[in-house]
């Protein structure tokens, strides 16, 4: 033993080791268990009150049971600021909120009407919050969507973030998750998009969660009963400019606009009135699997000419023939030059459309800014230099477009 | 507390350096340098690096010219007693002050993500007596040691860097700030380089035979590659948001936990945070002991280490409290001491060179 006490003075890393361990050892025998300390909340909902915010918390409550379902709470507070809301929260659900697991924050459409970079600043600097956390916008107030996503989440393995995380590979979507609009608002463009889900009751077209009735008044409704509404993602996208909403694009419009961006690749295409050897006034779907997006700049008379060329890779995937049913392999079908053709025509019909989109609401969604600016910087601040307002810069630069359609 | 410096092999060297050159470079950096400089801000570590690459150039000149003679002899012999202790008051000052920032900026990195409630002297507790420990054993040591972790730590860096490429999705707006703004912003975050100039105070224990000095050049070149990834990712992972990102190298690690559903893997980049930071620290500390035993001629080392812990321990807990602070004190203090690796170790250098040839 008293080889064992002389080595441990000997070495004195070996008494502060077992200093510490005495120390942090008694010091967390002491602590409380972190589940009762901290209520995780995974969704937040975004109201504005008469004087500030109301904040709802979709908190996950821990408890031991058997089954692998989920136990959610939504929990409402208010404040003059959010820093505010969440103070009240924490004291009426007497434990400190983790905001470190939210994955949607869900804005009340009543925000949109004033600069939002203002009412979303907290969330944006607050180092709890994931930046990745996705950013939507419902037509409801957020609280009361909040609770049909609570009745979701309680009842299916689909939460809430799952739904619009699809809108990232979407081509009919936008992807919005507050780093992507801070990058959008911050960048050159000034361009944020957030998505739009709606809250409304069932006719089977969403995932839908059924309210009872306390759930209902609390939330303001007066129906009695059960109420099943449903939360419909339909693509429909807000487009901000410097934090102020401008317009609101549906699918469709989405799909126009990404045909001439990069990102987004999961869609389909139409056809119609097609007629070649093979097919009569078909209508022809297409898978496209991949779409690869080139832009390539060049100035003529200081003007900017931005030749964007797409490459999409696609199969046929049906056939509506108007002389009946088609008995050749699809799955081994050329595209014909004259398919080729109409696709083309097609894919441009789109871009153009989007193209316009963008000019009427002079908001650059593509970023034709960054693509012209990072070829040549000088010649494109010569050219805003010569617009009378270098704002409207898209509705004076030249758009050409090309696309090459392979068969998959 | 009598313990001899043994020497230190080529590769041991070469880790060492690999490890030292990511000092103050890959948590609160690549964010300051978006804000000064935008996405030119790349040009930024690179520019550095070459500067790095300079002293290392000027110490390899120097071990060659003198292959068994110590810095403080080379000194003394050649600018006297005077501008050896000097010089050596500076080396002992710029050490101790690069360890208070390295400090700070982890530790409020650890209280910002993990240890909410935790105080300075809980941190202070478990890192002193460790780096203190790494210090005091001596350079073989230390060595040995850097030698065992650095496979973690290379693979650790490398699945970072591999997993932030997945990150990078849009092609941000570059040549956006001019040349006077990359020149200002580099300036003003140079204190975060010009490490090499440790290699000086212990190179009389390097033992490098011949044809083994491209071991030394090409593990710091690995390092200033992994280095200036880190930060090439980060601005093209975050560019315009750049600035409310504060951790570089953990927030790269962002992309896992949006997409692939796996949790906090980017807990990964905090073990990797930590093990530089004793590493650094130990090294900085190593550094200051070197440049104390230079100036008081002292071989117990006790003295130089409670030194070091009393000021720094008062610079910790009193001046430099938050990131604010750690950040003003980074940009506008420690960019004078600078001017020790860069102006006045070339300068006494090239003044040891003419002095020989004369």
């Amino acid at each position: 033993m008293r080889y064992y006490i002389r080595q441990l003075f000997k070495t004195p890393m070996l008494l502060i080791f077992a200093l510490m361990t005495l120390i942090f050892g008694f010091t967390a025998l002491g602590m409380r268990a972190e589940v009762n300390e901290y209520a995780v909340v995974t969704a937040l909902g975004v109201d504005m009150a008469d004087d500030g915010y109301e904040l709802s918390f979709l908190t996950f409550i821990p408890i031991a049971q058997q089954t692998f379902t989920e136990q959610y709470k939504v929990v409402t507070a208010k404040g003059k600021s959010m820093a505010e809301a969440i103070d009240f929260a924490g004291l009426r659900m007497g434990r400190q909120v983790g905001l470190s697991h939210i994955k949607v924050i869900v804005l009340n459409s009543e925000l949109l009407n004033d600069d939002l970079s203002t009412h979303i600043d907290f969330l944006l600097r607050n180092k709890q919050i994931s930046t990745s956390a996705k950013l939507v916008c419902c037509d409801s107030t957020a609280k009361e969507f909040l609770i049909s996503a609570q009745k979701l989440d309680n009842a299916s393995s689909v939460k809430i973030s799952d739904l619009v995380s699809f809108n990232l590979d979407h081509i009919f979507a936008a992807d919005s998750s507050l780093e992507t609009y801070a990058k959008g608002t911050f960048g050159p463009t000034g361009v944020g998009l957030i998505s739009l889900l709606h809250l409304e009751k069932s006719d089977g077209e969403g995932l839908a969660a059924t309210m009872s009735d306390s759930q209902s008044q609390s939330s303001g409704q007066s129906s009695g009963g059960q109420e099943t509404k449903e939360i419909i993602n339909s693509g429909d996208t807000a487009i901000l400019k410097d934090g102020k909403l401008v317009t609101t694009l549906n699918a469709d419009q989405m799909r126009d606009c990404n045909f001439l961006h990069g990102v987004c690749t999961i869609c389909s295409l139409e056809i119609d009135h097609f007629s070649d050897k093979d097919f009569t006034d078909a209508t022809l779907s297409f898978e496209i699997f991949d779409k690869t997006i080139s832009y390539k700049v060049v100035f003529e008379n200081g003007t900017p000419i931005v030749c964007v060329n797409t490459k999409l890779s696609l199969k046929l995937g049906e056939v509506k023939n108007s002389d009946g049913q088609i008995t050749k392999n699809v799955e081994l079908f050329v595209i014909s030059k004259s398919a080729e053709k109409a696709i083309e025509q097609k894919v441009k019909k789109y871009m153009a459309d989007g193209l316009e989109i963008m000019r009427d609401n002079n908001t650059d969604i593509v970023d034709f800014y960054t693509i012209i600016h990072n070829t040549n910087p000088k010649a494109f601040k010569n050219f805003l230099n010569s617009l009378e307002n270098s704002d409207e810069y898209l509705s004076h630069i030249v758009v050409k477009a090309s696309v090459d359609v392979m068969a998959k | 507390m009598k313990i001899l410096d043994k020497s230190l092999s080529v590769w041991q060297t070469g880790i060492l350096l690999f490890i030292l050159l990511f000092a103050n470079k890959i948590l609160v950096l690549p964010s300051l340098l978006y804000d000064g400089a935008k996405m030119n801000a790349l040009f930024i570590p690179i520019s550095l690096f070459l500067l790095e690459f300079f002293l290392l150039f000027i110490f390899y000149k120097v071990k060659k010219r003198f292959p068994n003679l110590s810095f403080i002899e080379i000194l003394r012999q050649n600018c006297g007693k005077i501008v050896q202790i000097s010089v050596y008051v500076l080396f002992a000052l710029f050490f101790l002050c690069k360890a208070v920032l390295l400090y700070n900026v982890t530790f409020i990195f650890f209280r910002n993500m993990i240890y909410k409630d935790s105080g300075n002297f809980i941190f202070l507790f478990c890192f002193i007596p460790i780096i203190n420990h790494m210090a005091i054993c001596g350079l073989r040591a230390m060595g040995r040691t850097l030698q065992l972790f650095f496979p973690v730590i290379s693979v650790i860096t490398v699945f970072c860097i591999t997993i932030g490429c997945f990150g990078v999705t849009n092609m941000p707006l570059l040549f956006d700030s001019s040349v006077s703004e990359i020149f200002q912003t580099a300036i003003r975050h140079i204190s975060c380089f010009g490490d090499v100039a440790i290699l000086f105070l212990f190179m009389d224990k390097i033992e490098v035979k011949k044809g083994q000095w491209k071991i030394i050049f090409l593990f710091a070149l690995a390092g200033a590659f992994l280095v200036t990834s880190v930060i090439t990712l980060f601005l093209f992972s975050y560019n315009y948001t750049s600035f409310m990102h504060s951790y570089a190298i953990f927030e790269i690690m962002n992309y896992i936990k949006e997409t692939a559903g796996l949790g906090r893997i980017d807990i990964i980049s905090m073990v990797l945070i930590i093990l530089f930071a004793y590493f650094h620290l130990s090294i900085y500390l190593k550094g200051f002991l070197l440049a104390f035993d230079g100036i008081f001629q002292k071989n117990d080392q006790i003295f130089g280490v409670l030194t070091f812990d009393f000021l720094f321990v008062i610079i910790v807990e009193f001046f430099i409290v938050n990131l604010e602070t750690a950040v003003v004190y980074g940009q506008t203090i420690l960019p004078f001491f600078e001017i020790i690796p860069f102006v006045i170790v070339p300068i006494v250098c090239a003044w040891c060179f003419m002095r020989r040839r004369t």
